[in-house]
């Protein structure tokens, strides 16, 4: 089987893991496997969900076990053919105002603010998975040029939409919590909300690019959104 | 209507939780669900419910509850000696309350987290398919001063009674029993030598996971691709230290998976305080 791994974790959960370094195709391999699986196995199984080269069933013991299911897994018809995707549009507030780590990343990475905008707004990001916290986006895609080692010491409280840039990753904190990312920007959309079901607008899978917006335009989307008349946008 | 249960005094961290919020880790939301899933399922039984049914969570220092009905209860877990109009009252028993009487705690004597079941149905807030209260998901991440809650389908029986024998070894068993983690193999020998030979101590801990320290450990520097961890999932940290995930931990992580919890173990973790003084030890496979 495509030298997919499969392990057993506990009495109810099984990892399965693809070798190789971290990839768009994986990511859609994953994403075939991950659909076949809830179209096919949903009884036994009370969820699955993918990282960069892995995918975790959680099953129910009482109905299968480990091995059975394995063979259960084997069986399924996993299609080749890419899942739909869809692009969206991000708008980003790139600004001290909202971006205290700004003026000394482009300082340290030697890059004037319009070439990090074009840099960080030029790519189409892959959503590979959610994790970390509710509707945080692991997005594959950032311009080596920008990656930044993260902060040694990280900020206590890193306010919610900040976009931030750690490693080789880039990503938005969908909420308020602790971070040792550098924020260059804030995001004004929601990605988060528990009153919608899925809680998240993007699907893993899903592209997004992130689009510069001046003050004016950030101040407008953010009435949008609390008055519920934000229209997520099309890439 | 005022509700049946009111919390005078929520204690410590008291928190509504039942077996979990499945199916929307993908979304990046932990699973969360009762700490000790056996004693809340246990006092579920006691009263009639369903065992999946969302209990009180107790930790610790317990709440003050007035009833406000007649009402079954149940409390399996912890030994926090409950009260109730200041008279001792027995852990896993189905009760019966009468309308006015106050259920208080005391000493935490055995275990750390009590289960308090209500026969019939707790008016709380269900958020995905879930009734686990967790942070920036529910409205509360957990029970507060003067809180009411209802319940729906009070299903109160005078006269009947029932109760279970808790082996107190559960409380004192100093084992955890593991499977190999994920990363197992990037374990070196003097690593295996610590986690299997030596005792392990229980650091701080919450709902998110217990830290687990043997100052003889060795570190390391190994990351790893950021990755799916469960509950139950023991991860090493650079500095050598195993932290053991719990209900409420995060999806995904860095740190290598060297061990799993059995889920009996990870039940027997959570009724852990700070200093327990533990062992490791592999699981026989199923």
């Amino acid at each position: 089987m495509r030298n997919i791994h499969i392990k057993s974790m506990d009495e109810s959960n099984l990892l399965m893991e693809w070798p190789g370094a971290i990839s768009e195709d994986i990511m859609r391999e994953i994403a075939a496997w991950q659909h076949a699986i809830e179209k096919n196995l949903s009884p036994i199984i009370l969820e699955c969900f993918a990282a960069y080269r892995s995918l975790l069933i959680t099953y129910d013991h009482q109905q299968i076990d480990a091995e059975d299911l394995e063979i259960e897994l084997l069986k399924l018809p996993v299609s080749k053919r890419k899942l739909r995707s869809k692009k969206w549009q991000v708008p980003v507030y790139y600004d001290e105002e909202v971006a205290p780590d700004l003026k000394k990343f482009c300082e340290e990475k030697n890059l004037t603010l319009k070439q990090l905008i074009k840099k960080h707004t030029s790519p189409l990001y892959d959503i590979h998975f959610y994790g970390f916290l509710p509707g945080f986006m692991y997005l594959g895609g950032l311009d080596d040029a920008l990656g930044h080692p993260r902060k040694a010491t990280p900020d206590k409280s890193i306010p919610a939409g900040s976009v931030a840039i750690g490693g080789q990753q880039t990503g938005i904190y969908p909420t308020t919590s602790p971070g040792g990312w550098h924020v260059i920007g804030n995001c004004p959309i929601k990605l988060f909300d528990v009153t919608q079901d899925p809680p998240c607008p993007f699907k893993p899978g899903d592209q997004i690019r992130f689009k510069s917006v001046a003050k004016k335009q950030y101040d407008k989307i953010k009435e949008e959104v609390t008055s519920g008349t934000y229209k997520y946008q099309k890439a | 209507m005022s509700g049946a249960m009111i919390f005078k005094k929520a204690g410590l961290h008291t928190s509504i939780q039942d077996m979990g919020r499945y199916g929307y880790r993908k979304y990046g939301v932990p699973v969360s669900g009762s700490m000790d899933q056996n004693s809340a399922i246990q006092a579920n039984l006691l009263v009639g419910n369903d065992a999946h049914a969302p209990v009180v969570e107790i930790t610790v220092v317990g709440p003050t509850i007035v009833f406000n009905a007649n009402v079954n209860i149940a409390i399996v877990g912890a030994d926090l000696s409950p009260k109730l109009d200041k008279k001792s009252i027995p852990l896993n028993t189905r009760l019966i309350v009468h309308e006015g009487q106050t259920l208080e705690f005391g000493k935490c004597k055995l275990g750390i987290r009590a289960y308090l079941a209500v026969a019939g149905e707790l008016d709380v807030e269900k958020i995905m398919k879930s009734t686990s209260q967790y942070p920036q998901i529910t409205s509360d991440s957990k029970i507060t001063d003067g809180l009411e809650i209802g319940l729906k389908n009070n299903r109160f029986l005078d006269g009947v009674s029932a109760s279970i024998r808790v082996d107190k070894k559960y409380f004192n068993e100093k084992a955890l029993e593991v499977f190999p983690g994920p990363e197992y193999n990037l374990l070196q020998e003097e690593q295996l030598k610590s986690i299997f030979e030596q005792t392990w101590t229980v650091g701080p801990n919450n709902r998110m996971g217990y830290q687990l320290v043997n100052e003889l450990m060795p570190g390391h520097t190994r990351e790893i691709i950021t990755t799916q961890v469960i509950p139950g999932t023991i991860q090493l940290t650079p500095a050598g230290k195993l932290l053991a995930l719990m209900r409420d931990a995060q999806v995904t992580g860095g740190y290598p998976r060297v061990l799993q919890l059995t889920e009996l173990s990870i039940n027997i973790l959570a009724q852990k305080t700070e200093r327990t003084k533990l062992q490791f030890k592999i699981a026989e496979n199923d």
